[in-house]
């Protein structure tokens, strides 16, 4: 009797310890397809040149019809995103007799859905390469080389964009994709919310290293205690450095500089590197004064929402031309941005791109569309904007700016628009609220940027696969912590180092440094 | 003696409340901060009392915003239908193969056993369903994957049958002179109840909260269940979460996404049908789920 009770009391605490633990499972498990893609290769017949459409540019409107599906991402209604298909077949079928069919995906689930259509061998022809690593699609043949299409079937985008840009899309040969004409350069900055930094007269532009931020957050945190100093966007916090991570975006060996003038550029362990500990250092700091957003590391809340309701002061923000009507326009509050790195470029800002399904029957027509989307602004101004009347009205025609058509706005259009979304962004109007000039000067942001000395090389992770996955590992573990302040630097950076190192980052540093001199050695 | 049951039942209460405790507070504090001004609430943070209330999210998903109200309207069809089906279609299964007269039922029952253990993985089922199938983008595609008829359930009813119905009560309406249809309509389907209703209710909780069959197989958003839309709130959310993919995105802004209140609005529009008609199906689903236990 005594034996049964004491049992079930231990039960009944054992399912009370299970209900906990279940709530701290780490959510890791969220459904990732397996991207098992043998079946496919069979398809791969890559005979371009032959398939009967090597006639002069004249007569392309007789070739025989054919439908070109394009798959891309942001959120759309199916009779709108069909409309916009219909719009944008009237200019393709009197160019090449071609039908565009269209398919929007919601980010989130954007990269299940293409990489189900592209496994399963499904219609498909144009698709973005939105959160993919192009080099993985190409080796898992879901994507094919551009290389003979785009001489003969796109000379003109092929000769819009610079060689050097070419090159960072260039994987062993095989040209991956054609790059999105987005910014095309890397700079930080420190925004601050306007009316804050009016109010208290600060003088923000005296600040040129985050440091500087200091006795600016100590005074507007005596005001303001309810304002967080510091933010992260969604947990993200960007590094304000100067670095060039050879095309991988978890950062296991980097050049220091991305600027260095050496001919023998060395890539080091980015979390050793003067640069970064004295970056964490500050975080701390601001961390331990109380600047530092609480739990930065784990927050689910945009930048935009909090600042947005007066909730933080200021966030480490990418610049680009128009990054301030951006902010007004997502946050609604004016916002002054002091510069903390200045522009560069590395072949890491070349990074989306329209690549060619593997699926597609016939590929030279998918090409005659992606000329199409990044050279023809009409077509693009449809493909951005949707159709006129409905989505979007002219605000001002004579300088190209277009707004939401009547009793439409952001949270009710069937069809959002990405200007930064489609190929060429820089044909297409601009939006209201944005710079006029915005576009030409996009393009001089992207042609003044000084470029890095290793731009062009791209680092394929091939060779030491597992050596990444470790390191991965171990980055999820301190990245985000070390990088809000939420750890000591002192005691921690050493101990993280350390296991990254036995996770093999020599080796990866080692294979990087190896491909990069090589390279070098070819193209410099 | 008494005493000591005494601290016995303070102790086991004490640990029942704290369990309580435990499912319930979440739930209510979703539920109070979908009513909390938007403001307000990335001001300070989630709380069970919140200053300013406001019905903004519900007057913006339930009035506004249609895609909620027809995404309700998908959810409560494929449920009723796929939930009906499903049980017919189980039953017929499961209970021929309850009857000990059945030739072959070793081998039938291999085969519901074999796909308990394997399936053919994602990328192939995908490409049966869409390819053999053609449901990408129809209502069947809810329905159908996955959730028609689990071999579990089949089994589960099958041993209900041949636990709880004795072979004389069959033998004795035949000898009266009913048929097989008659038998199981009339005789075996009333004396069981209660795995009806837990099948029910297990099937159609599965299809309310499925997500998964949206998210491969739907890209018409009027073809979006509630969960679709709830589980597409969240994943872009995470998705932006992880820096990789920020990075890979160049930086750029996303457009606008759902306020924290009408994520919570949707949370709580999700789970509550399935709240309001747990209690009525609890007395058949703990008889249900003590199937093979011995009876007193």
């Amino acid at each position: 009797m005594k034996l049964k009770k004491i049992m079930s009391a231990i039960l009944a605490a054992a399912m009370l310890t299970a209900t906990m633990a279940a709530c701290g499972g780490d959510g890791n498990s969220s459904a990732a397809p397996s991207s098992s893609t043998d079946g496919n290769s069979a398809t791969n017949t890559s005979a371009p040149a032959e398939s009967g459409s090597g006639v002069s540019a004249e007569d392309l409107s007789t070739q025989e019809e054919y439908t070109v599906k394009i798959m891309y991402f942001g959120d759309a209604k199916t009779e709108d995103t069909n409309e916009v298909a219909a719009k944008l077949s009237e200019l393709t079928k009197a160019k090449y007799n071609t039908v565009i069919e269209m398919v929007r995906v919601g980010f989130g689930s954007y990269k299940d859905q293409a990489n189900l259509a592209l496994n399963s061998g499904e219609k498909l022809d144009v698709i973005s390469s939105f959160g993919f690593v192009p080099a993985t699609m190409m080796s898992q043949n879901q994507i094919l080389p551009l290389n003979d299409y785009l001489d003969q079937y796109a000379p003109d985008t092929k000769a819009a964009i610079s060689d050097l840009d070419w090159q960072c899309v260039t994987i062993n040969g095989n040209i991956t994709g054609v790059p999105y004409n987005i910014e095309k350069a890397s700079a930080f900055g420190l925004l601050m919310v306007k009316d804050v930094v009016d109010a208290m007269g600060i003088d923000w532009e005296s600040i040129k290293t985050l440091k500087d931020a200091e006795p600016i957050f100590e005074k507007v945190k005596a005001e303001h205690p309810e304002m967080y100093m510091l933010i992260a966007d969604f947990g993200d916090i960007r590094r304000p450095l100067r670095i060039d991570s050879l095309c991988d975006d978890s950062c296991l060996g980097v050049l220091e500089d991305a600027l260095t003038t050496e001919v023998d550029p060395k890539v080091v362990n980015l979390f050793e590197t003067a640069s970064y500990v004295d970056w964490i250092n500050t975080m701390y700091d601001f961390n331990q004064k109380g600047y530092m957003q609480p739990d930065a590391a784990s927050s689910t809340e945009s930048a935009n929402s909090l600042l947005g309701a007066g909730k933080a002061f200021s966030f480490i923000t990418n610049i680009k031309p128009g990054i301030e009507a951006e902010w007004v326009r997502n946050c609604g509050k004016e916002v002054y941005i002091a510069p903390l790195v200045e522009e560069y470029s590395t072949s890491a800002n070349i990074g989306l791109r329209w690549c060619i399904a593997n699926n597609s029957e016939k590929p030279e027509r998918a090409m005659q569309v992606i000329n199409e989307m990044y050279m023809n602004p009409d077509f693009s101004n449809i493909f951005i904007y949707g159709i006129e009347g409905k989505h979007w009205k002219f605000v001002d025609e004579e300088q190209g700016i277009v707004g939401y058509a009547d009793g439409v706005e952001a949270g009710s259009t069937g069809y959002s628009n990405l200007a930064w979304g489609a190929a060429n962004e820089q044909i297409s109007y601009v939006f209201e609220g944005d710079d006029p000039d915005l576009w030409k000067k996009l393009g001089e942001f992207n042609a003044n940027a000084p470029a890095s000395v290793a731009k062009g090389f791209v680092w394929d992770n091939a060779d030491v696969i597992n050596e990444v996955t470790s390191c991965t590992n171990v980055l999820n573990k301190y990245v985000k912590a070390l990088q809000s302040g939420a750890l000591n630097p002192e005691t921690d950076l050493g101990k993280f180092n350390q296991e990254l190192r036995d996770a093999g980052l020599d080796t990866i540093i080692q294979d990087k440094q190896s491909k990069l001199d090589a390279w070098m050695a070819e193209n410099k | 003696m008494v005493e000591r049951n005494k601290t016995f039942q303070v102790v086991v209460h004490g640990i029942m409340v704290l369990l309580c405790l435990v499912c319930v507070l979440p739930f209510l504090l979703l539920i109070m901060s979908s009513f909390a001004d938007e403001n307000w609430l990335i001001m300070n943070g989630y709380s069970f009392f919140p200053a300013k209330l406001s019905a903004d999210a519900y007057q913006y998903l339930l009035v506004d915003s249609s895609s909620i109200v027809r995404g309700y309207m998908i959810s409560a069809f494929v449920t009723v239908a796929g939930t009906c089906i499903s049980l017919v279609m189980t039953t017929l299964m499961a209970y021929p193969l309850s009857r000990k007269d059945l030739p072959g039922r070793y081998i039938f029952s291999f085969f519901i056993f074999f796909t308990m253990l394997f399936n053919g993985g994602l990328v192939p089922t995908y490409i049966m369903w869409t390819q053999t199938f053609h449901i990408k983008n129809t209502i069947f595609a809810l329905l159908v994957p996955n959730l028609l008829m689990g071999a579990f359930y089949v089994i589960m009813m099958r041993t209900y049958f041949s636990s709880n119905i004795p072979d004389a009560v069959i033998e004795a309406a035949r000898i009266d002179g009913a048929g097989e249809m008659r038998i199981l309509l009339k005789i075996v389907l009333p004396m069981s109840l209660p795995i009806i209703a837990t099948l029910a209710l297990l099937t159609g909780l599965g299809y309310w909260n499925d997500w998964l069959n949206g998210l491969y197989y739907i890209q018409n958003d009027s073809l979006y269940s509630i969960q679709v839309l709830l589980n597409r709130m969240l994943m872009d959310v995470q998705f932006l979460m992880s820096s990789a993919n920020t990075a890979a995105a160049g930086n750029q802004q996303m457009g606008p996404l759902p306020s924290t209140g009408i994520k919570m609005a949707v949370a709580v529009l999700g789970a509550l049908p399935a709240l309001i008609i747990y209690p009525f199906f609890q007395k058949y689903f703990v008889k249900g789920i003590t199937i093979g236990a011995v009876k007193g």
